[in-house]
């Protein structure tokens, strides 16, 4: 309900712009633009540009990446719009890939229907086998929590045979995509939140979480739901991009809740596949998305050039993989 | 919504305690699937399954089940056949999941649950 109205008094506000604010932005020009003209040229004789800048770049990252109901709220309509204006089902996956080191970065034989987003499959492949020690799933209830566009949790069921698996998304338009794009008898879907898992105490083998932890408000909660919901010698393995000083901290949470039974850092993988998979990314943007929104889109692609890219080239992000089992209580 | 993924959900809201499981099933709307009928899938399902919360589902849905399941019904072909089509041929497209302790309802539209809380309802 409160979500709906935040939406209602958007969707008022744009509409008053439009409407009424516009015009007169327009006919008032020559006052504020050279308003701002000055301003800016004054913060950058003071110097202060780059200060500016950074504050906002501080205001990005905190709403984005470090605030509690924001981020969520923020993440949640991203990716609900994200899926409204990109319902081609050819695109099923989105995370960062995993490329081993040579001339290809092929990991795995993959089906032709597949190989376009064969990365990305393939960090799925290498979480849900453990790091490539096992073969199959045969037997285990999965669950994958941030389940996205559900083509990674759909490889698994594919390929590695769970007993069933279900994927949980906050999500509503991720969800609707899933439920209609994947019908194997025993893949599911339902809207959920990370924080707050509608699954049953110690029901599940195993819980996949990739490239989606960032997104949480309460992290802590999210990984104390984890082990609440995995049976006792059930397995979490978790990967996703983390900066480098928040490294002791995202660790310390886990100790709480889980051993840690191996961690691989996969920086370098993560980056050549995003070095193999640069030019498809950008031709995705570049032909398929509104010249608005390829910016913003640019920024999370992971590119070579954009920021996530840098971040990582510069080891100031790591990507890290994490192989965790729940501690006996 | 497959019966399935019904024996997983539980309701999660901050003052709930106790009888959050199994959620209580209102069905709107049942669609029937036809997948081919795979025993040998059927039987480890029903070995990871908790029978109770499936039978009391079942039954709501109109098929009644033995109270309890013995090794012996695992060959009953009869029963087995009846059982794959519970778990995965009948889809609820609408209706409702309500918590049997707190009363609390989470809506299945185009056969997805729910099961979202209102910010003053998390834990």
């Amino acid at each position: 309900m409160i979500e709906f109205c935040l939406w209602l008094v958007i969707v008022v506000i744009i509409t008053a712009i439009s409407v009424i604010a516009i015009p007169i932005l327009i006919i008032t020009s020559p006052l504020w633009a050279s308003t701002l003209l000055v301003i800016y040229l004054l913060l950058k004789a003071l110097g202060l540009s780059s200060i500016v800048s950074n504050k906002c770049s501080q205001i990005y990252d905190w709403l984005f990446f470090k605030s509690d109901k924001p981020r969520k709220f923020l993440w949640r309509n991203f990716y609900n719009a994200l899926c409204y204006m990109f319902p081609q089902e050819e695109w099923k996956t989105m995370n960062y890939g995993y490329a081993v080191s040579s001339e290809t970065g092929y990991m795995i034989v993959l089906a032709k229907e597949e190989e376009s987003e064969r990365f990305s499959y393939q960090l799925y492949h290498f979480m849900a086998t453990g790091f490539k020690k096992t073969g199959n799933l045969q037997g285990q209830i999965i669950v994958e929590v941030g389940s996205g566009r559900g083509g990674g949790l759909a490889y698994v069921v594919r390929n590695l045979k769970p007993l069933s698996a279900l994927g949980v998304d906050y999500s509503k338009q991720q969800v609707e995509f899933c439920k209609r794009t994947y019908t194997y008898p025993n893949i599911s879907f339902v809207e959920g939140d990370a924080e707050n898992l509608p699954i049953k105490d110690d029901s599940v083998d195993m819980v996949l979480n990739v490239e989606s932890c960032h997104c949480y408000g309460n992290f802590k909660k999210f990984v104390g739901e984890i082990s609440r919901v995995l049976k006792s010698d059930g397995r979490f393995m978790l990967t996703d991009f983390i900066v480098a000083d928040r490294v002791p901290a995202f660790e310390a949470v886990l100790k709480e809740f889980f051993d840690i039974s191996e961690k691989k850092d996969i920086t370098p993988n993560v980056l050549l596949s995003l070095k193999f998979d640069s030019d498809r990314r950008m031709e995705l943007i570049q032909n398929r998305t509104p010249i608005c929104c390829r910016r913003l889109l640019k920024r999370f692609s992971g590119s070579e050039g954009s920021a996530i890219y840098l971040e990582l080239e510069s080891r100031r992000s790591l990507y890290l993989a994490y192989n965790l089992v729940k501690k006996s209580s | 919504m497959r019966l399935l993924t019904h024996n997983l959900l539980m309701c999660n809201l901050k003052t709930c305690a106790g009888q959050n499981f199994p959620l209580a099933l209102q069905a709107n709307e049942i669609s029937e699937e036809n997948t081919e009928f795979n025993l040998v899938l059927t039987q480890k399902m029903l070995g990871k399954l908790d029978w109770k919360a499936f039978h009391r589902v079942a039954d709501s849905l109109g098929h009644t089940l033995p109270e309890e399941l013995t090794p012996e019904d695992q060959n009953n072909d009869e029963l087995m056949q009846r059982l794959h089509h519970l778990l995965f041929n009948i889809v609820v497209l609408s209706g409702t999941l309500t918590c049997q302790s707190c009363g609390r309802a989470y809506p299945i539209d185009k056969g997805i649950p729910n099961m979202l809380l209102e910010d003053s309802e998390e834990a």
